[in-house]
């Protein structure tokens, strides 16, 4: 068994007298420590199965496991923990609190977990380590997206979800993030989902989902995933 | 567009729309509730003609006074009116100060000035029936079909005046002249009506009328006491000051003629009286004399005749007591014999006790010994047959000892034999064995054993063996045989061994046996000998007992005669007494019978002395008091010399005068609280739009840029406040106008029978408070729409940068800082950064606590009053009014009564007011006790209410209380002007100010009364501790006190107190609106604030929820700001309130009182502990939105 499934998954949503389908019996599945990118146009549904897979939406058929464990089937409390203990996030708008420092709002998600790793420390791995009492307001861009990234994995959960970590980043600095990303990825052995419209990225991976109109469209192995510094888009 | 925008932002809309009504509704209700009442006040005077002026003269009045007034220019309507006051007794056997007015039998109540309006009842239709003054509830009122006694106490000139003698109650009628409880002062009784009632003016037999009323033509249209009002009416009341000058002599003159004229003839009867009196004294007082001459010799000859009765007694008691002696000492003897009597017999008894227990013991002894000789001659018969046993055995054993020997001899024999045979055997077998050639072969056995193992052998001599191996055999059996033999024997010679040591054993006991008999029998002699020296002596004893038996008997007989003698001696000393007890007895009925008819004779003389005493008292109590009468007239008269009208106005017209002070106590208050709401209305439109409009950031921009101009875009700001705030002020109307006057006339309805109250919609405050809410809201609304307007759309587009995190000072305290939670830093950092909801919220939230503390703090201020007067303050607890002692002392009852108290004193009471220079003049009470140092001590304490410093007061010393000294302005040592009743105007120096909360009070030392009146002062009151009695023995004690002749009024403290309970219960009406309205103000700033903080940290919130939180760790996360504001606005409202409840007590205290001005800390505790309950609701409330935010929010880009 595969460590993360998606079995038939379906989500859909009643707009007055209409259905529509926002997943239409997704079926997938991601190993241990993969590097896993899911690629698709916008409204192709990445983000419901980002919802299911980070515990903030329910589905409404099919089965979701993630390390045997059956997600689907968990209820509002459980689901809680289930972000709490098992999945870190990663946004597109970074979604700092503004009124705490770097380094606390890395202590922030450390203080809900249950074996987090050091923030101070943490930080100094994504590369700020001198900046570690300022203010969300006085980092760039990709500096926060790192804090973000260093919040997630100082939980130290059992997948990384990162939702467009790219998308409100120029170019460079979204490459410096997604090699951050990808070294975590191989260094920690932890498990990467990525999502994000940019098909470039998908040269990086070590899986690749496609999905189109709700479904998955492709799912193919790279065996031989490129660096990030040679991908261009 | 704006319907969509309400719509969506339900909450926003919300918060304006309530703090608008909130704000409008109270500015318009309490700044209504004054012109309402006033307006009230003033239709119900007008509907029912309340005068505008009332005209006294100390000559009365009469009709040709009446027809000038009417002739003045603005003058409406003119009635005359007879009344007067006097005292009457209710059915409760009170007696109270009723002023009873005169109606017209023709008009009764439908009068041109303070028209009548009958309320139950019906009209008087004959003489004796009233109608009474309708009341509120907590005054006592008189019921249809009471009837009120006419007061005996009255003065002989109202008797004259004022016919009937009983009222019976027929009607109630109103009279706008009475609206308020609070009634004129008088001079007769206590100086308090308690009741007004109407009679036809037939039941006045007076020529002239005691008052004018008039009213004003054109003042009915304006409201009372206002300027227009004045306009009016002052010119009107000046022309009738002008007509007064002269009009006032036109009655006098006629007045004086007649008075003197009685006069002259009262005198002249008094003077037939007293002569008439004085000779029927003297007839009276002979009479008496000789009576008393009888009484004495009646009394000399009893007194004879008792002497020598006394001493033929005197004789039979000694013999008596001699007789008594001797039979004593014959008692004595007999005792005596009788103890010797007892002494012997005891004697005789424990001989004979004894001899039974030798008796007893010697047969004892006999039956022992009988025991031993039985059983030593048993022991002896046992011996002999175990000798004879043994003799028998010893014979035995000798026979058996030569059957032994014997059996011995034989078994000899045959072993000898048997080795012979033996020998001669083996010698023919080693024969035989030589012969074979056997050698070595000692014995026939050897063979046989050789020939048994060879057969050789024994081929060889078998033949041969045969007779051996036979004789071999005949031996063994021999031997075996004779070993059978032998072994018996060993067997018998045992038993023999063993018998004789048995027969030796028996031997050895048999002579112990022996020497055993041998001693029984020796201890048996002994025995017998003792037994018979013992039946000698008991013989010898036995006889001795007999003999002392006869000479007991003897002695009892001896007894038993004496007795007998004794009691025939008592009988007769018996008799004896009886005899004597019986003649004595006989003399004392004989000479109490004498005595009886003396007293009786003395008593009747007594009475006839004492009916003579009383009727000379009350004769000359009569021409005494008829004096006084005459004299008073005559004083009367000179008095009137100078004739004098008053005029007054509706200043001085103590319904229209209160209802105008307690309007303008109204305004005073509706001009603080709306303060507090005008603020937060604006502080809470400031920070509700600011959201709004950084929320709608990105849309100003795209208008901005679409080319609408700013005034276009800010338009839809304004007009959503506009609508927010029109609808909300049109609900504040509507409730403010109708709810807040009509409370506040509750309140007021224990003063006053309260009108009808008219609220009408009041244009002008409608458009004052709805326009000023608005003008605030729209322009903290167009202040921000500018602020965001000023930058350029390019600006406008992008997302305002989020408002940078700031370090606070706490931050540099370590110590402080590094102990807080996340949870805690974010609180504190936010606390600071959005400054205008930190001010909005703890202004509003303090608004909110110092309305609770000023509402609690009333509510303590009133209730320490009553404690404080009349248990701490006032040591005594009893007035009892009385009749001024020089003109009547105090009767014996009425003293007899307060010497059962705990204490009494006389103290002089009069009502009066004080000024300092002309300013403003309080009412008081003018005490005057006779003892000022005890009065000081015991009565009244003296003392300051802040720190409690006692305040000397004493001969020479004049003490005010301190609300009437603050009223006038007065501290300790000014010199104050002091106003008696009849206008008597003093100075005085003020010795110190004193605590004190009902009514007002200036305690005069009698010596500096004296001295600045020159007068003494009239010791009409008694007051008294009596212990603080239950209500039971008050209303007994005040029966008794009221029956007595000097006694005129009788008031307890504590029922006094109990009134002024019920008054203050209506106070508990304000403090409920308090709360209320502070419920309401911290309702809607705490649910702005947090509305605000939810929406605009909605995405904070998502991330939360998708970091993992819980529900409780993001309701604490967002609600801990608002609950640290709440308690810091709590905090600070402490403060405030006690500010706002010191400025509420001073503009609610109603005159006569004075607020406690101490709030307890219990109620700051239950005031901050509400406002925190408020906070906390207002959390709850919002945690069902926290609930609604969705984790998709997180996803979203930034606003």
């Amino acid at each position: 068994m595969a460590y993360i499934e998606f079995d038939r998954v379906v989500r859909k949503y009643i707009m007055g007298q209409q259905e529509i389908y926002a997943a239409r019996e997704v079926s997938f599945e991601i190993e241990k420590g993969e590097f896993c990118v899911i690629v698709g146009p916008s409204g192709a549904g990445k983000t419901t199965i980002l919802n299911i897979l980070g515990g903030m939406d329910s589905c409404d058929g099919g089965r979701v496991t993630l390390d045997g464990r059956e997600i689907s089937a968990m209820n509002g409390r459980e689901l809680t923990e289930y972000r709490r203990f098992d999945v870190g996030f990663v946004f597109q708008f970074y979604n700092l609190v503004q009124n705490l420092t770097a380094l606390e709002n890395v202590e922030l998600a450390g203080a809900i977990s249950r074996e987090p790793l050091d923030a101070a420390d943490t930080l100094k791995r994504v590369g700020l380590g001198d900046r570690l009492n300022n203010f969300p307001a006085q980092l760039s861009g990709g500096e926060q997206q790192r804090v973000s990234i260093a919040r997630a994995i100082a939980k130290n959960p059992k997948i990384l979800l990162c939702d467009e970590p790219t998308g409100a980043l120029d170019y460079n600095t979204g490459k410096t993030i997604l090699g951050l990303l990808q070294d975590t990825c191989r260094r920690t052995g932890k498990t990467v989902i990525v999502i994000t419209h940019n098909q470039a990225i998908t040269a990086m991976a070590d899986r690749v989902i496609a999905v189109k109109n709700g479904q998955v469209e492709s799912m193919r192995i790279n065996k031989e995933p490129l660096p990030v510094e040679r991908i261009e888009w | 567009m704006i319907f969509r925008s309400i719509k969506s932002s339900m909450g926003r809309f919300a918060a304006i729309f309530a703090i608008s009504a909130l704000g409008v509704g109270f500015l318009a209700g309490l700044s209504a509730a004054t012109p309402d009442m006033a307006l009230s006040g003033s239709r119900y005077f007008e509907n029912n003609r309340l005068a505008d002026v009332r005209v006294l003269s100390n000559v009365g009045l009469d009709m040709g006074d009446a027809e000038e007034l009417e002739r003045i220019d603005g003058v409406k309507s003119v009635m005359a009116v007879k009344n007067l006051d006097a005292l009457f007794v209710t059915p409760e056997n009170e007696t109270i100060g009723v002023t009873v007015i005169g109606l017209e039998p023709e008009v009764m109540l439908d009068r041109p000035v303070n028209r009548l309006t009958l309320v139950s009842g019906r009209l008087p239709e004959k003489s004796g029936e009233c109608l009474v003054e309708h009341t509120i509830e907590a005054v006592a009122a008189l019921e249809i079909g009471e009837k009120l006694e006419y007061s005996p106490q009255n003065d002989g000139d109202t008797d004259d005046i004022f016919l009937p003698r009983q009222l019976t109650v027929v009607g109630v009628v109103e009279n706008p002249y009475y609206m308020s409880m609070q009634r004129e002062q008088t001079s007769v009784g206590n100086g308090k009506i308690s009741q007004v009632v109407y009679v036809s003016e037939d039941a006045f037999d007076m020529d002239y009328y005691t008052a004018v009323y008039l009213t004003v033509e054109g003042a009915e249209g304006e409201i009372s006491m206002s300027d227009g009002y004045w306009e009016v009416a002052s010119p009107v009341v000046d022309r009738i000051e002008k007509l007064a000058e002269t009009q006032k002599y036109s009655r006098h003159g006629r007045v004086l003629s007649e008075a003197r004229e009685k006069i002259d003839d009262a005198w002249a009867t008094y003077y037939d009286k007293k002569a008439e009196a004085d000779e029927e004294f003297a007839k009276a007082e002979d009479k008496i004399a000789k009576a008393e001459a009888d009484i004495a010799d009646g009394k000399r000859t009893l007194n004879e005749k008792e002497t020598e009765a006394r001493q033929e007694i005197a004789d039979g008691e000694r013999e008596l007591a001699d007789a008594y002696e001797e039979l004593v000492q014959g008692e004595k003897d007999l005792e005596k014999g009788k103890q010797d009597y007892k002494d012997g017999k005891k004697e005789y008894e424990d001989g004979l006790a004894k001899y039974q227990d030798g008796l007893k013991e010697y047969e004892d002894g006999r039956a022992d010994y009988e025991e031993g000789l039985a059983e030593y001659e048993k022991g002896k018969k046992e011996y002999e047959d175990g000798e004879k046993s043994l003799s028998s055995g010893r014979r035995r054993l000798r026979e058996a000892e030569s059957k032994y020997d014997a059996g011995y001899a034989q078994y000899k024999a045959g072993l000898e034999q048997l080795q012979a045979g033996q020998e001669q055997l083996d010698a023919s077998a080693a024969a035989l064995a030589q012969m074979l050639g056997l050698s070595g072969v000692t014995s026939a056995q050897m063979l046989i054993d050789i020939a048994d193992s060879d057969p050789a052998v024994e081929a060889a001599i078998g033949a041969y063996l045969v007779p051996i191996r036979q004789g071999q055999a005949e031996l063994d059996e021999g031997r075996a045989a004779l070993e059978a033999t032998g072994r018996q024997l060993d067997e018998a010679a045992d038993q023999i061994s063993r018998g004789w040591d048995k027969i030796y054993d028996g031997e050895n006991e048999l002579k112990k046996a022996k020497r055993q008999l041998l001693n029984a029998w020796l201890t048996l002699e002994d025995g017998r000998r003792e037994l018979e020296e013992a039946e000698a002596e008991l013989e010898d004893a036995r006889t001795e007992l007999e003999d002392a038996k006869i000479e007991l008997e003897d002695a009892e007989k001896d007894i038993a005669q004496a007795e007998t003698d004794l009691k025939d001696g008592w009988r007769e000393y018996y008799d004896g007494v009886k005899e004597l007890e019986d003649g004595k007895k006989e003399l004392e009925e004989e000479v109490s019978k004498a005595r009886a008819d003396i007293a009786k004779g003395e008593a009747d003389l007594a009475e006839g002395k004492k009916d003579y005493e009383e009727a000379k008292a009350e004769a000359e109590q009569k021409l005494a008091d008829a004096e006084y009468e005459i004299r008073d007239a005559e004083a009367k008269l000179e008095d009137i010399s100078e004739p004098k009208w008053y005029v007054l106005d509706r200043d001085s017209i103590l319904v229209t005068a209160g209802f105008d002070s307690n309007i303008q106590k109204v305004a005073s208050i509706a001009k603080v609280f709306p303060v507090f709401f005008f603020m937060i209305a604006a502080l809470v439109c400031l920070t509700t739009m600011t959201r709004m409009v950084e929320e709608e950031r990105g849309l100003i921009g795209t208008m901005k840029a679409l080319g609408y101009s700013s005034g276009a875009i800010s338009s839809k700001y304004l007009i959503y406040a506009f609508s927010a705030s029109v609808t909300g002020s049109l609900l504040g109307l509507t409730v403010g106008f109708r709810v807040f006057p009509e409370v506040i006339w509750h309140a007021y309805g224990i003063m006053y029978r309260l009108p009808e109250l008219y609220t009408p919609f009041n244009v002008g405050y409608a458009a004052f408070s709805s326009l000023s809410t608005l003008a605030c809201i729209m322009a903290a609304t167009w202040w921000v729409c500018r602020e965001s307007l000023g930058e350029s759309a390019a600006s406008l587009m992008l997302p305002k940068a989020p408002q940078p995190g700031k370090r606070v000072f706490l931050e540099k305290i370590d110590f402080i800082w590094s102990r807080l939670s996340f949870n805690g830093k974010v609180t504190v950092r936010n606390l600071f950064r959005y400054k205008k909801r930190f001010f909005m919220t703890v202004v509003g939230v303090s608004g909110c606590a110092a309305l609770l503390v000023a509402g609690f703090g009333l509510r303590d201020s009133i209730s320490d009053i009553l404690s404080n007067q009349f248990e701490t303050l006032w040591g005594f607890d009893l007035m009892v009014g009385v009749r001024p002692p020089d003109e009547e002392p105090i009767d014996e009852r009425l003293s007899a009564i307060v010497e059962s108290l705990d204490g009494y004193m006389a103290v002089g009471q009069e009502s009066g007011k004080v000024s300092l220079k002309g300013g403003a003049t309080s009412e008081v009470t003018i005490y005057v006790p006779e003892d000022p140092n005890m009065f000081a001590e015991d009565y009244v304490l003296f003392r300051t209410r802040v720190g409690h410093n006692p305040v000397e007061f004493g001969p020479g010393r004049a003490v005010l209380t301190e609300k009437a000294s603050r009223t006038i302005g007065a501290s300790v040592g000014d010199e104050i002007t002091l106003e008696d009743a009849d206008g008597e105007q003093v100075t005085v120096t003020l010795a110190g100010i004193t605590e004190n909360y009902i009514q007002g009070f200036i305690y005069v030392a009698p010596d500096l009364y004296e001295s600045i009146f020159g007068r003494q002062a009239e010791m009409n009151m008694l007051f008294c501790r009596a212990g603080r009695p239950d209500e039971e023995t008050r209303e007994a004690l005040a029966r008794d006190i009221l029956k007595c002749s000097s006694a005129v009024s009788c008031t307890f403290t504590q029922d006094t107190a109990e009134n002024f309970g019920d008054t203050f219960k209506s106070i508990d009406m304000i403090v409920i609106v308090l709360i209320v309205s502070a419920g309401l103000l911290a309702f809607v700033v705490l649910y702005n604030l947090t509305n605000i903080n939810i929406n605009e940290r909605h995405k904070e919130i998502a991330t939360l929820k998708v970091l993992g939180f819980y529900e409780g760790e993001v309701a604490s996360y967002i609600l801990k700001e608002t609950n640290i504001l709440s308690a810091l606005g709590g905090l600070m409202g402490m403060a405030l309130g006690k500010v706002l409840h010191a400025f509420v007590v001073r503009t609610a205290e109603v005159d006569m009182v004075m607020f406690g001005r101490v709030i307890v800390t219990k109620s700051y505790f239950n005031a901050f502990l509400m406002t925190m309950l408020f906070s906390l609701a207002v959390s709850l409330f919002m945690l069902k939105r926290l609930k609604k935010v969705s984790m998709v929010e997180s996803l979203k880009a930034p606003e």
